[in-house]
C-alpha cells in the first residue's frame, strides 16, 4: 500500500517540479508575473502538503520555507530580484536531490540546511528592507526586476525624449487609509506623466496594513527629478520621496538568454478540462498490454501462413472464408498494436522542458549568448526511449554550448551575431524519429581532432594520415577523447561522445554529424519510434534465418564477388565513394547444409550509431513486424544477439545485435 | 533441494541409465522440436524452443554428461523444468514412468563416469538405480 501512495506522491512531485521550473524561468523573463508567482505558491504549498503527509520531514521543510517566502512575493512585501531567483532556483534543484533520495535509497544525501538558512535570511533581509524605511533611504531601496515588456516601455519613454525615474514615496505612518492615499498618488502621476509600473499595485493595499509602507514606481514623465520630487511631496500623507533615473543597465534588453517566448498561455480552464479526461495507468500495466498484442501479432502471422498452405492444399470454400477473417483479424491487431503504442507514447516535450533552464544556467556559467529555438515539441515517441535519450541529447546540448558555441567576443570579431543559436528540433521520418541538435558555433576541426587523437594515442600519427575528414570527425566518438582545452564542469572529461554515441547503439540508433568549420555542426539522431515491436529485415545465412533491425540498416545492395576487395587485409567495398568494410558472421552460424556459391551477393548495409558496416547474407527474406523477447535469464546475454522473435511457422528466429558486430570488428 | 523417500519422481533414461527429477520441478513434457542454435553459449545448451509463444532455452544432458550426442529418435522428449525463475528444457531419449524411491543413497563420487555433483541422490528400484538430477547443479553448471 506505501509503495503505491509513493509512486502517486513522486509521479505528483515530478510534476509541481516540473511547474516549478518552468515558473521561476517565466518569473526571471516576465518580472513580477502575478500568475507565476501563483502558480509557484501553489506548487510550494502543495509539495508541503502531500510530502509531510508522506512523512518526508526535509521536503516539507524547505517548500515551507519557500511557501512563506513566495506568500510574501505573493503579496508584493518582497520583490522579484535576481537573488531571488537564484535562491528559488537553488532550492528547486535541493527538492530534485531529495526527490532522488526518494526514488533510490542510494543517491547521495541532499543537505538542505544551508537552503532552508538562505531563503530564512532572505526572508528576513527582505523584512527589514521593508520595515525599515530609513535603511532605503541611505541604500537605494529594492526595486522590481523589470520585465522584457517592462524594458520595452522604458526603451519607449526613452525615444519619445520623456525620461524615466525610479520614484519611491514612503506613506506617513500616521496614514490609515494607504490604499486609497496610493490610490490618489499614482492617479496623480497618470496624470503628470505616465506610470509604467506600480510596486505594490494600491489594489492589493485595500486590506492590509503595514506600519510603514514604501512605495514603488517606475514613472515617465517631462519633468526633471527635482520638480517631480517637490510635486510627490505636496500630496497628503507623502512622509519622503526620492527620484532616481533608471540607469541603462537595468532596461538592457535580455542579458540571458531566454527560450523563444511562448506567448499564449494555455487557458487554465481547457487545460483542466483536458485534463479531466486522462488518467493514470501504471507502466507495467501498458508493457503486459503490449506483451499481449505481441503475442497476438506472432499468432496473427501464423494464421496466415497455415492459411497460404491450405489454399495451395484445398479447393474448399471454407478455406477462402478462413482467409477473409484473418485478412480482418490482421487489420483489427494492427489496429490495436497501433493503439497500444500510441497510449506509451508521450510527447518528447516532457524532455525538451528541461533544455531551457539547463541552458540558461549553462550560459551563465560558461559566459555565453545563446538563443534556444526548440521545434517539434509534439513529436510522440515511446517513454522507455525518453527517458533513454535523455542523458546523449543533454551531453550533446551541453557539448554545443561548451565547446561549439564561441564567446560573445570571439563571434563578433568573425563577423558572426554575438547570440550564437542552438537549435534542438524533433520530427518523425518513416516510422522513426529523428532529433537534431544544431549549433552555429565554430564547427568541428578535423586537423585539430586529428592532432588530438595522436596525442592521446587513440590512433597513431601514420593512420591519422590516411583518415577522411569524415572519419576524422567521428573519432570524437572515441573512448578517451575530449578537445576542451580546459577541463570544465560542464562537459568534457572526455567522456561525454562516447556515452552519447553508447546510448545510442544500445536503442538501435544512428548518430550523423555534418560540421562546416566556422559555421556550426549539426548532430542528428535517428530511433526506432519504439522498442518493443520493430521492422526487421529477414535474411538466411547458413541456412539460418535472421532478423537485423530495420533501424540499424541504411541500404541493401547487391555486389558481385569481384566487387568486395582487400584493404591491409580486411575486405572492403566502395559505395559511392565510401570505402565500408565487410563482414561475415557465417562463422558463428555454423551448420552442415552449406550453400554453394552465388555470383551475387547481397550485402545489407548496416549502422549502428555513427559507424557503418556491410554484412554478408545467403538470401533476404523480407520485411517484417516482429515482437522483440528475450532470450531468458538462463541464456543472459549473448554477444551479438538482441534477443529473438517467433515467426510465422512457429520458429525462433534470432534478432542481431548489430552495435556489436562494430566491437567484434574493432578487436579483429 | 531435499531427496525424500515420500516424493513422486518422473524417470527417464539416456541411452542404458535411468534418471530422475522430482515431479514438483517439472513443467511439461514434450516431443522433440526444431531448435534455434544460438552462438557462444554454453556447448550443452542446444539453443531456444517455442513454447507456446515463450522462448524457452534447451540443453542436452547427453553433452553435459559427456556423451556422444545422438540424433532425435521417436521416442526423444525435451523435459521442461521450472527451476528458480527460469524455465528450461532438457532433451532425453526417453521417459519411462513416475516413480517413487523405497530408497534413496546419497551419491558417490562419480556415478558411471559421471561427477557425482550432478546427484542429489542414488535412488533405489526393483528395476535398478536411478540417478536423481541436481537440477541447480545441471542447469548451472560452468
Amino acid at each position: 500500500m506505501l509503495n503505491e501512495y509513493k509512486e502517486v506522491f513522486l509521479e505528483e512531485l515530478e510534476e509541481q517540479l516540473q511547474l516549478m521550473d518552468e515558473f521561476i524561468l517565466k518569473l526571471e523573463r516576465e518580472g513580477g508575473s502575478d500568475d507565476a508567482v501563483q502558480s509557484l505558491f501553489r506548487a510550494a504549498h502543495t509539495l508541503k502538503g502531500s510530502s509531510a503527509a508522506m512523512g518526508y520531514e526535509e521536503m516539507k521543510q524547505l517548500t515551507h520555507r519557500m511557501e512563506h517566502l513566495l506568500d510574501r512575493v505573493r503579496a508584493k512585501k518582497t520583490a522579484v530580484t535576481p537573488e531571488l531567483i537564484d535562491l528559488l532556483f537553488r532550492s528547486l534543484d535541493n527538492l530534485k536531490l531529495l526527490k532522488n533520495g526518494i526514488v533510490d535509497s542510494d543517491a547521495p544525501r541532499a543537505d538542505i540546511s544551508d537552503n532552508v538558512k538562505a531563503l530564512e535570511a532572505f526572508e528576513r533581509r527582505a523584512e527589514e528592507a521593508a520595515t525599515s524605511a530609513a535603511a532605503e533611504r541611505d541604500a537605494g531601496w529594492t526595486r522590481p526586476v523589470l520585465s522584457l515588456s517592462d524594458r520595452l516601455k522604458v526603451k519607449e519613454q526613452k525615444e519619445k525624449g520623456h525620461r524615466v525615474y525610479w520614484l519611491s514615496v514612503g506613506i506617513a505612518p500616521e496614514c490609515v487609509i494607504q490604499g486609497a492615499r496610493a490610490y490618489v498618488i499614482q492617479t496623480m502621476l497618470s496624470e503628470w506623466g505616465e506610470v509604467l509600473l506600480a510596486s505594490p499595485e494600491y489594489e492589493s493595499l485595500e486590506e492590509g496594513y503595514t506600519e510603514s509602507l514604501t512605495l514603488t514606481y517606475l514613472y515617465a514623465g517631462t519633468q526633471e527629478a527635482d520638480e517631480i520630487r517637490e510635486k510627490v511631496q505636496g500630496l497628503a500623507d507623502v512622509a519622503d520621496v526620492k527620484a532616481e533615473p533608471v540607469d541603462t543597465a537595468e532596461t538592457e534588453m535580455a542579458a540571458v538568454p531566454q527560450a523563444a517566448d511562448k506567448p499564449t498561455m494555455e487557458d487554465p480552464q481547457s487545460a483542466a478540462k483536458s485534463k479531466s479526461q486522462t488518467i493514470r495507468v501504471s507502466v507495467d500495466r501498458l508493457d503486459h498490454l503490449m506483451n499481449l498484442v505481441g503475442e497476438l501479432v506472432i499468432d496473427q502471422t501464423r494464421i496466415q501462413q497455415v492459411e497460404r498452405t491450405q489454399r495451395r492444399r484445398f479447393q474448399d470454400p471454407s478455406v477462402s472464408e478462413l482467409g477473409h477473417i484473418s485478412d480482418h483479424l490482421s487489420r483489427i491487431i494492427g489496429d490495436l498494436q497501433e493503439s497500444v503504442m500510441k497510449a506509451r507514447m508521450l510527447p518528447i516535450e516532457q524532455l525538451f522542458n528541461r533544455f531551457p533552464r539547463m541552458i540558461r544556467d549553462l550560459s551563465r556559467e560558461l559566459g555565453k549568448e545563446l538563443e534556444l529555438t526548440m521545434e517539434g515539441q509534439d513529436t510522440e515517441l515511446d517513454r522507455t526511449l525518453i527517458e533513454e535519450i535523455a542523458d546523449p541529447l543533454i551531453h550533446l546540448i551541453r557539448n554545443a554550448v561548451d565547446h561549439g558555441l564561441e564567446s560573445p567576443g570571439i563571434r563578433e570579431q568573425r563577423g558572426k551575431p554575438r547570440k550564437g543559436s542552438l537549435a534542438i528540433r524533433a520530427a518523425h521520418e518513416d516510422n522513426q524519429v529523428v532529433i537534431y541538435v544544431e549549433d552555429d558555433g565554430a564547427g568541428i576541426d578535423p586537423v585539430k581532432i586529428k592532432a588530438s587523437a595522436a596525442d592521446k594515442g587513440i590512433i597513431s600519427a601514420e593512420e591519422a594520415e590516411t583518415l577522411s575528414d569524415r572519419e576524422a570527425i567521428h573519432l570524437i566518438f572515441r573512448p578517451g577523447f575530449s578537445t576542451a582545452q580546459r577541463v570544465s564542469d560542464v562537459s568534457g572529461r572526455g567522456v561525454g561522445m562516447d556515452i552519447v554515441r553508447s546510448h545510442i547503439e544500445k536503442l538501435n540508433g544512428l548518430i550523423d554529424i555534418e560540421t562546416r568549420l566556422g559555421e556550426g555542426t549539426s548532430f542528428k539522431i535517428k530511433l526506432p519510434l519504439t522498442l518493443a515491436i520493430i521492422v526487421g529485415l529477414l535474411v538466411k545465412v547458413n541456412g539460418q534465418t535472421l532478423i537485423i533491425p530495420m533501424s540499424n540498416i541504411a541500404e541493401i545492395v547487391r555486389v558481385t564477388r569481384g566487387d568486395i576487395q582487400n584493404m591491409q587485409g580486411q575486405p572492403v567495398v566502395m559505395i559511392r565513394h565510401q570505402v565500408i568494410p565487410v563482414v561475415s558472421i557465417h562463422d558463428r552460424f555454423r551448420s552442415e547444409n552449406r550453400r554453394e556459391e552465388k555470383s551475387q551477393i547481397p550485402l545489407v548495409i548496416v549502422g549502428s550509431a555513427e559507424k557503418r558496416l556491410a554484412l554478408v547474407v545467403d538470401d533476404l527474406i523480407g520485411n517484417q513486424e516482429i515482437v522483440i523477447k528475450s532470450l531468458g535469464a538462463y541464456i543472459g546475454k549473448v554477444e551479438g544477439i538482441a534477443g529473438a522473435t517467433i515467426l510465422g511457422d512457429g520458429s525462433v528466429a534470432l534478432i542481431l545485435e548489430i552495435a556489436s558486430l562494430f566491437h567484434r570488428n574493432v578487436g579483429q | 533441494m531435499q531427496a525424500t523417500e515420500k516424493d513422486q519422481y518422473v524417470e527417464f533414461g539416456i541411452e542404458a541409465e535411468q534418471y530422475a527429477i522430482r515431479i514438483h520441478d517439472i513443467h511439461e513434457i514434450i516431443k522433440m522440436q526444431e531448435i534455434t542454435q544460438i552462438p557462444s553459449v554454453k556447448p550443452y545448451v542446444k539453443g531456444v524452443i517455442n513454447l507456446r509463444g515463450k522462448i524457452v532455452p534447451v540443453l542436452s544432458l547427453r553433452k553435459l554428461f559427456g556423451m556422444e550426442e545422438a540424433p532425435a529418435e521417436k521416442s526423444t522428449r525435451i523435459v521442461v523444468v521450472n527451476h528458480l525463475e527460469d524455465t528450461v528444457g532438457i532433451i532425453v531419449d526417453r521417459v519411462n514412468k513416475v516413480a517413487t524411491f523405497s530408497d534413496i543413497q546419497p551419491p558417490p563420487d562419480r556415478v558411471g563416469g559421471i561427477d557425482g555433483n550432478f546427484f542429489v541422490g542414488i535412488g533405489l528400484t526393483a528395476g535398478g538405480l536411478v540417478g536423481i538430477l541436481r537440477l541447480d547443479e545441471v542447469l548451472l553448471h560452468e
